[in-house]
């Protein structure tokens, strides 16, 4: 089983790449999974610091991101994601029962 | 003869491996489900201690009771971290039904993009609240003692997903057969099956029969509204029948479903459901079972399912009733 740490510019980017590397494909169901694509986890923006909050829940300091739109993606194929896979030494997701 | 004996194929949760599920009939090992899911997973096991369940293994569970049943559920993340004893947090959630569950009798007070609070009431009990938030960051507030806490996007709480140090998920249950026409009545049949009902107001299903196109199919789903509804789809004739039970409370239920053209019946409980005297051919050999999902391997019950038995022949009235019963 491979898992990729994906990182793209945007969504519309990640999107149209995952069609094109065969990890999304489009049915009469709308957007599924390819065959052997186990999982596609759409992380989105990464928080590496988070914001602070009075009581009542407004904002004192916004939360800072890391740059990118992250996926993680688990598949049985390899798949050549070139610079868009990173490696990671803090993940913040991973999945259940592997090491990544 | 009893309907064991007429029965063309008999799940339960009984015997099983990585990636198989034993059917005990038939005895050829045709009916025998292939299981995917490629991650672990939690169950409770018959002590009624949580224990992790390796890659691919069906999850017999037995949170119901003594005898188990298959947990069949859809992929999931715990958002929160470390889980084993939760500490306050800050976590970005969107704007979907989150549930929010805990062990313990400690307080968790939620801030920022939703306000609650969710209070334990023991050690052993799992206390849950299902909230829709607006997106952005939600802080959890912990006080007292919270263990095996679970914030997950769903509008119910499902098996526990141990974190340590980064939010976890854990993928589908996949459980399904491919090729077994001869299991499944082609011009004629019975579904029966013993389950747990659980409304957690959105669709899901519980099993589909169908061709590889599944452009022919039979497909029971639990709706939203607390019916379950069953989809017959035969575009070589008539086309479709779709039909639903009365609302259903929580609960297990045994259902039956008959069909052969000209008549198409659901049994629930030892009582008739609904009744149809629609006709109908498929237009092609129903060669697949899917259990506890949808054609497309998702919408997965977030249930258990204690049986799933099949017949090549419409069994009559009284059987059925007995076999609901």
């Amino acid at each position: 089983m491979n898992i990729y740490k994906l990182k793209y510019t945007t969504k519309a980017a990640a999107e149209k790449d995952l069609k094109a590397k065969g990890v999304y494909v489009v049915t009469d169901e709308g957007l599924t999974y390819a065959t052997g694509i186990h999982a596609v986890v759409e992380l989105g923006k990464i928080i590496t610091t988070y914001g602070t909050y009075d009581e009542e829940g407004n904002e004192l300091t916004a939360p800072i991101y890391a740059t990118g739109y992250h996926y993680d993606v688990m598949c049985e194929q390899d798949i050549d994601f070139g610079s868009n896979s990173i490696e990671v030494t803090n993940p913040k997701h991973g999945f259940l029962g592997h090491n990544n | 003869m009893s309907l064991f004996d007429d029965a063309s194929l008999v799940t339960t949760p009984n015997g099983y491996k990585a990636s198989k599920l034993y059917s005990i009939k038939p005895t050829s090992g045709l009916g025998d489900m292939t299981v995917t899911r490629a991650t672990t997973a939690t169950r409770v096991n018959s002590s009624n201690v949580i224990e992790s369940v390796a890659i691919n293994v069906p999850r017999l569970d037995y949170t119901l009771g003594s005898c188990p049943s298959i947990l069949i559920e859809d992929a999931r993340t715990n958002l929160v971290f470390p889980s084993a004893t939760l500490t306050t947090q800050t976590r970005t959630v969107t704007a979907v039904a989150n549930t929010l569950s805990f062990y313990g009798t400690g307080t968790i007070v939620l801030s920022g993009v939703h306000t609650a609070t969710l209070t334990g009431t023991g050690a052993n009990d799992r206390v849950s609240l299902t909230f829709t938030p607006t997106a952005g960051s939600l802080i959890l507030t912990v006080t007292g003692t919270v263990t095996n806490a679970q914030l997950e996007a769903g509008s119910n709480a499902s098996s526990y997903i141990p974190t340590v140090a980064s939010q976890l998920q854990r993928n589908a249950d996949v459980i399904s057969k491919t090729g077994v026409s001869s299991l499944i009545g082609q011009t004629e049949g019975t579904i029966f099956m013993d389950l747990n009902f659980t409304n957690v107001g959105v669709d899901k299903y519980i099993m589909v029969i169908n061709n590889t196109a599944n452009t022919n199919s039979i497909a029971i789903r639990r709706r939203s509204t607390g019916v379950i509804r069953v989809l017959l789809t035969a575009p070589g004739s008539v086309g479709t029948t779709n039909e639903s039970s009365a609302v259903l409370a929580d609960g297990n239920y045994k259902i039956a479903y008959k069909y052969i053209s000209g008549e198409i019946k659901l049994f629930i409980n030892g009582a008739i459901s609904f009744s149809l005297n629609g006709t109908f051919t498929f237009g092609a050999a129903i060669e697949n079972i899917k259990l506890g999902m949808s054609n497309s391997n998702s919408e997965q019950l977030n249930d258990t399912i204690k049986s799933l038995q099949l017949y090549t022949t419409a069994l009559d009235d009284d059987q059925c009733i007995d076999l609901t019963n």
